[in-house]
């Protein structure tokens, strides 16, 4: 049985048999192996030799894969950046495959988002069980599913990862049931996949932009963009990884502009004094914020301290936003060059925000109106690595995008509030910072986080249980925080590792600025 | 003409010399099991692939290797491509060649690096000439009657 992309619609009975994968290696030799090893495997296979040829090949063909197996090293574009767009296009399991071992290329695999990575000469009994990726996903996001449908009665901004900021306790409800199910329940469920189209992202994107980053929610945005047949998961997925987009682009052109092009500058200071103590004014935000290699918002309001591993270029994002006037002017323009793959430039002028297109990244039309919202949440971006991205990765997956320019909605976007106190748990944001991050127990929670996924919502449970302790915050908690949180992905690097530093102090601050953001 | 059990047991000789000697390791056999009936010449056709795409890859060391100023990055690149595809049919020296070739690379020795890329030749030569003499002896039992162990 065939469907329209002339391949057989999986059959759950004999799931993994069928599985349909995509392979896609530069090398003609090692192609034509594995072509032939998963035929063997009883895998439906489609084989590419470039990176390009297989992201047009994905969006033809929207939802004809269940999972991609792609080598490191590629001419025409680095295996990475494909990871990277794969997952926020088509969400789909990546697995990376490269001769070369080394731990650095295999954590920068696992921080771009990668579900695994095999070693070459690959045996055929490696790629038996691939399939377990895309089982694992799908489970996730059945599990997303089930929160999401269970909170539709909340206000968007309470509404919280597994759809419980109350208590741990229905989370674990969602997570019986699941127990329960026969595996063969979820192979049957497939979520539908959205492909996000240009028009579909710019009706998603204008509607952000008429509510407001800050106060963004899917339920709203689903409103606003009236397209009856998107649901609000679709929406809050992409929500998330829009984000993330920003924020490493944010990201990007901070480490730039601080850094003067320095990749892995091992910002790792992480001296007291440099922490700053976020203020109410907006100036203090703005001076305080400095990269650090680990970010941990305290909450701010004159007693937290907010270290962030952004860069002085969100200082002047906030400064653009709050008081232009107020921001040194160096800090505003951000000529970020960005990476060497990653050819858009942000530029932040007065309060615009410029980005030229990467004729690289078709995605970039999609994310044409990438605006303002970079402002925003660009300390929450800072911090939503759902798929990692090291500096290497300018583009995030979104891809560059044509010109970014809200000027105005910068301000609108923005606007810090001094008496919102960023609370959110941070990121440790170590591994953000550069490849070369010192990962004492990241690694250990990466690695948990990608093997055991069930444990990265809970993880984020806890954080979030914790806030519900505090009425007050939830309130000022954007609802972006709230949302982003929820899509978690197994693929979440080193944002896991929440730390409060100031305990409940934090939490009896008000929010300051926007989607602060723990991804 | 020799019969088909003699060649079998040349065959079978010939290949396990080059597994003891080195030039082949287990990923090559694991071609081989590949192989099946939907797909008799998978084996010479994920060879042939092999020849051609390292002859493309040896002549652009060459190239680069000649070059006023040499781009170690880039010969790094095409000896990692040519690492690669040698793991991928078990041709061992071949692979082992090449990550001496990379350190030098790293080193950024040219010395070093021109003598590897005379080395990787070498080994590449010799493999391709096993190959081609493992691939005639299964076409002579073939044509005898026999079947290929």
């Amino acid at each position: 049985m065939m469907d329209s992309n002339g391949f057989s619609s999986p059959k759950p009975d004999s799931f993994p048999a069928g599985l349909r994968v995509l392979v896609v290696d530069d090398d003609p030799t090692w192609l034509k192996i594995l072509e032939k090893m998963l035929k063997k495997c009883s895998y439906e296979v489609m084989t590419c030799n470039l990176a390009r040829e297989a992201l047009d090949l994905l969006r033809e063909k929207k939802d004809g894969f269940d999972i991609v197996i792609s080598d490191v090293n590629m001419p025409d574009m680095d295996g990475f950046k494909l990871l990277e767009h794969v997952g926020l296009e088509m969400d789909l399991p990546v697995i990376m495959m490269s001769v070369d071992g080394e731990t650095s290329r295999v954590m920068k695999g696992v921080q771009h988002g990668a579900c695994d990575y095999l070693l070459k000469p690959i045996r055929m009994k490696e790629l038996r069980n691939i399939w377990q990726h895309v089982l694992r996903k799908r489970m996730h996001e059945v599990r997303d599913i089930e929160g999401h449908e269970s909170v539709t009665e909340q206000p968007d901004d309470v509404y919280l990862f597994g759809g419980d900021l109350n208590s741990g306790k229905k989370r674990k409800d969602v997570d019986n049931k699941h127990d329960e199910r026969a595996c063969g329940n979820l192979l049957s469920v497939k979520k539908s996949r959205v492909v996000w189209t240009v028009d579909l992202h710019q009706k998603f994107v204008k509607a952000v932009n008429q509510i407001g980053l800050s106060k963004v929610g899917p339920k709203k945005i689903l409103d606003l963009m009236e397209v009856p047949w998107l649901t609000r998961e679709n929406v809050a997925s992409h929500l998330q990884k829009y984000r993330l987009y920003l924020s490493r682009l944010q990201k990007e052109n901070e480490l730039k502009i601080v850094f003067g092009g320095v990749k892995n500058s091992a910002i790792t200071s992480k001296d007291p004094a440099e922490n700053v103590c976020l203020e109410n004014s907006d100036t203090q935000i703005h001076k305080n914020l400095m990269l650090k290699s680990d970010a941990k918002f305290c909450d701010v309001n004159g007693k937290g301290i907010l270290s962030m591993p952004m860069g002085d270029c969100m200082n002047s994002l906030f400064g653009n936003v709050e008081d232009a006037s107020k921001s040194a002017p160096s800090r505003i323009s951000c000529d970020s060059d960005v990476k060497s793959e990653h050819k858009n430039q942000v530029q932040y002028s007065s309060l615009q925000f410029k980005q030229e297109h990467n004729p690289q990244f078709q995605l970039e039309k999609q994310f044409d109106h990438m605006m303002s919202p970079i402002q925003v949440d660009s300390l929450e971006s800072i911090f939503n690595h759902n798929r990692i991205q090291t500096e290497d990765h300018s583009e995030s997956r979104s891809q560059g995008t044509g010109k970014v320019t809200k000027v105005e909605s910068v301000g609108a976007l923005f606007s810090v509030q001094p008496e919102r106190s960023i609370s959110c748990s941070t990121l440790n944001m170590k591994s953000h910072n550069s490849g070369q991050n010192p990962f004492d127990n990241t690694e250990r929670d990466q690695r948990n986080l990608i093997l055991e996924t069930g444990s990265t919502f809970r993880l984020w449970d806890e954080v979030f249980n914790s806030y519900s302790k505090e009425p007050g915050n939830i309130e000022s908690f954007g609802l972006s925080d709230r949302e982003l949180i929820y899509d978690l992905s197994p693929h979440l690097y080193g944002s896991l590792d929440v730390e409060y530093e100031y305990g409940s102090d934090t939490l009896e601050h008000p929010v300051i600025g926007r989607g602060l953001y723990i991804a | 003409m020799e019969n088909a059990g003699q060649l079998r047991r040349q065959y079978v000789d010939f290949v396990a010399s080059l597994y003891h000697e080195g030039f082949l390791d287990d990923q090559f056999g694991q071609l081989q099991k590949l192989q099946d009936e939907g797909n008799p010449y998978f084996v010479v056709e994920v060879v042939s692939l092999y020849f051609e795409d390292s002859e493309k890859l040896m002549n652009n060391l060459t190239t680069a290797l000649q070059q006023h100023v040499v781009d170690f990055k880039q010969i790094d690149a095409h000896v990692h491509q040519f690492k690669g595809s040698s793991s991928s049919i078990g041709a061992q020296r071949v692979k082992n060649t090449c990550v001496v070739f990379r350190d030098y690379c790293e080193e950024k020795n040219l010395d070093g690096c021109l003598k590897c890329l005379q080395q990787v030749k070498h080994e590449y030569y010799i493999v391709k000439n096993k190959l081609e003499t493992m691939i005639r002896l299964e076409r002579q039992i073939l044509e005898a009657g026999g079947t290929i162990p």
